[in-house]
């Protein structure tokens, strides 16, 4: 007896649940919680930019924006995450140029063709990164001690194809040195192992850095960068000293590529009022970051153009 | 000093951040015992509800999530054996034990206590030595953090279930389940057979919740008729004074295994939990009582996972990362705030720092308050009829795989896991070992490949840095001292047959 009263009340209770479930109608979008997934980890640049915008973006959108961390294999754990989402507008990515790179060089699947442009948001270039106690006390004096110790020092990256890998492999090659790449999960926990003294240099984007550099635990030799940063004025170019290495990198919202035309236009707008807002301004000054702004046509071209020159620099041997 | 008392004293007792601190407590712990539910996902959805608040009082109630949470979690791992939070799992080892022979009031009241003891031996510690400890945590590079795993993993298979082998193929069967997703260093899917689904690995949450709850069900189910129904006593639910003094140094030990292994980013309460109860059970004078109900298997690890939230948040305000998944998301939110983690928070905002000191102390107590009036009630839960619980039990289970990523697939692959674990679940193999194995997984591969990038393949760097040779030793002289001590008795037993 007791048993059958408990496997009806299981059936009733299931046939309950299935019922509520179809209820839910989608009219409205969003209609649930909107997510963006970072592909990095918390301490860099993409995923604190990611939590400003879904902070400020949820008022506009009406729904809570919470950011979901899907780190590793140079961001393709996230990125093909991202790309995989339901195309309804309620899972956008903060993607880098990473997803651009990967692909060209065999090492992943999902590229820029699988994702449509939302905004991008900001530029930001690298940094030779060193600990405060380094022996070195420029560029030239870290590229001699690698030169004579040819795979020595250990230099934290992003995993293989990542920008800030590209960086270190690029001043690698203008200087003629050797060094062992440890691959972390992303330039924030590269500048922990940097800290903690389980790698010698980390090429990351220098506005992660910056807080330790202010408060004297590590020192940047050189910016990768056209010409010297307003942000930190006393830090000179790779260029100024005689290399020729840039390095940029990226950070744009995209949504699946199958996501319709009225979805991206709310999204959109929400993200650009977000963007616009004096609180994110004053969030990206704080973190040293440059807004550098794209709506969904240009930054579809800029895309473009950044597959292109990839196709180009990847053929050099 | 004097000002910078005064200010924190009268920020943190202002009326909205108690109000948000009980409020959030309260949620944490609703949240925390529902499977599927975790601190992180709470945090993670009430984050944009806060930003309207001042700072202080947003994250104060995300502080009283955090640790309401971890609480809530032991709730139900007490109660039906199915930890709401990973970090209960090894609650359910003496707890559900303690429930079974009618002491659950008892069990959930330890808890409480025990959880508050914890919580602010860890509060105590991240106020006075937060720079230390930052010093102790940045010493954890690759090797460290990926033997570090290895201690928590070995720790869960040597006491849980019958014996040591079965808990490591557990483990074993955990982590093989974890190498399924994308490769987290070169890039590219492995083991997704195909499917969009499992791109991401697999989901942990339908795992524990399939691992622990369906095999439990079901054992009940097919003994529902003979099963008598368990009188519970519900008089005893406070702790003594003189029972405190009793496991006052289980609980202090404890408390300092969770604050260190909660500073270690990646490890949470759900290793600091498993390391505790392993600590505790091979000090204690009656080993074989653990896993029967004894007090002491219950302390270690409600000590431990409250005290790892004080480890994880000194980690996460000294050096900006997270010791483990609720964090991520404060982090986001203090980001949020204007105030970057990191080493200028200490000197920018000491005010605010210590304010969030006084902040966790307060969800403490308000913990405490509210496990002494809630204890007697949740324990009239197990008084239920089976017959009308169970069927609550799987639906709450089948909503809670759905609710993280809302696909279907999750409740498939929660039901296949759990009807795959009867079976293992009848030979005597422990689940829990395999849950942890599924979450540390990733640690352990990606640390363990970065070691040998950074020796250039060779094996030895886990055996020339202290932080990593220490916990090998350890785990060694731990496996091996049941082999060894045969072995002296039987030489002993030859000896004096001469």
């Amino acid at each position: 007896m007791k048993k059958t009263v408990m496997i009806l009340g299981l059936v009733l209770s299931l046939l309950i649940l299935t019922g509520i479930g179809q209820g839910m109608a989608e009219d409205k979008f969003p209609s649930k919680t909107v997510t963006i997934i970072s592909p990095w980890a918390p301490g860099g640049a993409a995923d604190a930019v990611s939590r400003y915008l879904a902070s400020l973006a949820g008022e506009y959108l009406g729904q809570p924006v919470v950011v979901v961390n899907r780190t590793g294999g140079t961001g393709q754990v996230g990125h093909t995450a991202g790309a995989t989402a339901k195309p309804d507008g309620h899972t956008l990515t903060m993607t880098t140029v990473d997803c651009i790179i990967l692909p060209k060089m065999g090492l992943g699947k999902t590229s820029e063709k699988e994702f449509r442009p939302i905004a991008l948001i900001t530029f930001w270039g690298a940094g030779v990164q060193v600990s405060a106690d380094a022996p070195w006390k420029t560029l030239d004096d870290l590229i001699a001690d690698a030169k004579a110790n040819p795979k020595k020092y250990k230099v934290a990256t992003i995993g293989p194809g990542g920008i800030w890998t590209v960086g270190a492999e690029g001043l690698e090659k203008e200087a003629g040195i050797k060094l062992t790449h440890v691959p972390f999960n992303g330039a924030g926990p590269g500048i922990v192992a940097l800290l903690g003294g389980h790698v010698d240099i980390a090429t990351g984007g220098v506005a992660e850095a910056w807080q330790q550099i202010q408060a004297g635990k590590l020192r940047c030799l050189g910016l990768m960068s056209e010409k010297r940063s307003d942000f930190y004025p006393d830090i000179p170019t790779l260029k100024e000293q005689g290399h020729d290495v840039v390095v940029g990198a990226w950070l744009g919202l995209q949504v699946p590529k199958k996501t319709p035309d009225d979805r991206v236009k709310i999204l959109h707008d929400a993200f650009k009022k977000a963007i616009d807002s004096d609180a994110f301004k004053a969030l990206m000054k704080k973190q040293t970051l440059d807004i550098v702004y794209m709506g969904p046509e240009d930054y579809a071209k800029f895309i473009q153009a950044q597959s292109d020159f990839f196709d180009k620099v990847l053929q050099k041997p | 000093m004097q000002e910078t008392l005064t200010m924190v004293l009268s920020q943190a007792f202002d009326l909205h951040v108690l109000l948000a601190v009980a409020f959030g407590t309260f949620i944490g712990a609703a949240i925390g015992a529902l499977p599927g539910l975790t601190a992180t996902l709470g945090i993670a959805l009430l984050v944009p509800l806060t930003f309207s608040f001042q700072p202080l009082v947003g994250l104060a109630m995300l502080l009283g999530i955090y640790g309401g949470g971890i609480y809530g979690g032991s709730i139900t791992a007490i109660l039906i054996r199915i930890p709401g939070t990973p970090a209960s799992a090894a609650t359910t080892l003496d707890g559900y034990p303690m429930t079974l022979k009618g002491r659950a009031g008892h069990a959930l009241g330890i808890s409480a206590t025990v959880s508050f003891f914890g919580g602010i031996i860890s509060v105590i510690f991240l106020a006075t030595m937060a720079p230390q400890i930052s010093k102790f945590t940045l010493k954890f590079g690759p090797p460290e953090l990926c033997v570090a795993a290895l201690f928590g993993l070995s720790m869960s298979a040597l006491v849980s279930g019958e014996n040591m082998i079965k808990g490591f193929v557990s483990v074993l069967l955990g982590l093989i389940l974890s190498f399924s997703g994308i490769d987290p260093i070169v890039g590219c899917p492995r083991f997704t057979f195909g499917t969009v689904d499992l791109l991401s690995g697999v989901p942990f949450i339908p795992a524990l919740i399939g691992l622990f709850a369906i095999p439990e069900v079901l054992t009940n189910m097919t003994s529902i008729s003979s099963s008598p129904k368990i009188d519970q006593k519900l008089d005893k639910i406070h702790m003594s004074f003189k029972e405190i003094k009793r496991h006052g140094w289980n609980i202090f030990r404890s408390s300092i295994i969770g604050v260190f292994v909660g500073a270690v980013p990646g490890a949470g309460g759900d290793i600091g939990g498993w390391v505790a109860y392993g600590v505790a059970k091979k000090t204690s004078r009656h080993p074989e009582s653990f896993g029967q109900g004894s007090e002491a298997g219950v302390v270690a690890p409600e000590a431990a996972n409250n005290a790892s939230t004080g480890g994880a948040m000194t980690t996460m305000l000294t050096l900006g990362i997270p010791g483990d998944a609720p964090t991520a998301v404060i982090i986001g939110a203090l980001m949020v705030y204007g105030l970057r983690p990191g080493p200028m928070l200490f000197t920018s905002h000491l005010d605010l720092v210590y304010s969030i000191f006084v902040i966790m102390a307060l969800a403490n107590f308000c913990l405490l308050f509210y496990r002494f009036i809630g204890a007697k009630h949740l324990a009239r839960i197990i008084s239920v009829p089976k017959f009308i619980l169970l069927p609550v039990i799987i639906v709450l289970c089948v909503v809670g795989s759905y609710a993280i990523q809302n696909n279907l697939f999750d409740i498939r692959l929660m039901l296949v896991l759990g009807l795959g674990w009867y079976l293992m679940h009848l030979c005597g193999f422990p689940a829990a070992p395999m849950v942890l194995g599924l979450i540390l997984g990733p640690m352990v591969e990606s640390n363990f490949r970065r070691s040998l990038i950074m020796s250039e393949g060779s094996v030895s760097i886990f055996f020339t840095r202290a932080y990593s040779l220490v916990p090998i030793i350890v785990l060694a002289l731990v496996l091996l001292s049941p082999i060894v001590i045969k072995w002296i008795k039987r030489a002993r037993k030859a000896r004096a047959n001469k």
